[in-house]
């Protein structure tokens, strides 16, 4: 048991939830709702991607919700700097690595699930 | 304060197009002063009018200068003709002046900014990005709140 929270502790990253994210989650051949939205953003001078943003958003899928409050709580202790609220159903939580600068956010309402990923590759001017 | 064999050369380096811009300032200032010997008179008037902007009334004096003036001076006469065409356009062009002229860049050097992002809703996955790009914005506006919150994390963690 011992092994298995140093091998959490060691675990690469963001792990588990790319491998939820990862799988096909996608349409109502499931049984649930799904929306998957990939936005890139480039620099408008030489084209290269700046950003990289992944949003999922899941209704109507109590199981799914629950293996991503999973994935969250066992990835978070990896990532350098998160934050985490659980009040009743809502579950809301941040969490940042980085180089690359990765930002996860999950938001869990009952059965609806919206995850926003996105990966900064170059910071912007504000 | 450079000697008159200094400014001498500075003017010939002037005529030659060979001064840099401080060089330029330098020479205005000399031939603003009231210093200037008088055998010099014609280059301090062209230099007043380069430092006054080469203001359009010039082109009336330059009209009654002597024959042997300099080429190079003649020649400006001509440009301050030109810039003087160029300002009176200008002034006349409507202010939405893109709706008369093209200043998109060549296709071949448009960046889509978003290219590569795509949506997949209940399995049908879309990727025309003149359909989708409002809802492309909203994400990154998302995004960009969620990155602001991220930033205020790392810098209280003093990461």
């Amino acid at each position: 048991m011992a092994l298995l929270v140093v091998g959490v502790a060691e675990s690469s990253a963001q792990e588990r939830i790319d491998a939820l994210l990862n799988r096909d989650i996608g349409g109502v051949v499931n049984g649930y709702q799904c929306t998957k939205r990939i936005a890139v953003k480039r620099d408008p001078a030489s084209g290269e991607v700046v950003k990289r943003v992944m949003e999922v958003v899941i209704n109507n899928n109590k199981e799914l919700a629950k293996q991503f409050i999973e994935a969250f709580k066992l990835d978070l202790p990896t990532s350098d700097v998160c934050e985490e609220q659980q009040r009743g159903k809502v579950y809301v939580a941040t969490a940042v690595w980085l180089n690359p600068k990765r930002v996860y956010n999950i938001s869990v309402t009952g059965s609806v699930v919206v995850i926003n990923v996105q990966t900064i590759y170059r910071e912007e001017e504000k | 304060m450079k000697s008159r064999d200094q400014i001498a050369e500075l003017v010939e380096k002037f005529l030659d197009g060979r001064t840099t811009n401080a060089e330029e300032r330098e020479l205005y200032a000399w031939f603003s002063s009231a210093e200037v010997p008088e055998e010099w008179c014609d280059l301090k008037e062209m230099f007043v009018w380069y430092e006054e902007g080469m203001p359009e009334q010039t082109q009336m004096k330059q009209a009654e200068k002597p024959r042997n003036k300099r080429s190079m001076w003649l020649a400006l006469g001509s440009m301050a003709g030109i810039a003087a065409s160029v300002a009176l356009v200008i002034t006349l062009m409507p202010s939405d002046i893109d709706d008369y002229v093209d200043v998109s860049l060549p296709e071949h050097n448009h960046v889509n900014l978003y290219e590569g992002s795509y949506i997949v809703e209940q399995g049908v996955r879309s990727d025309d990005l003149a359909y989708i790009e409002g809802d492309i914005e909203e994400l990154l506006e998302r995004a960009d709140n969620l990155e602001q919150r991220a930033d205020e994390l790392l810098a209280w963690a003093d990461i």
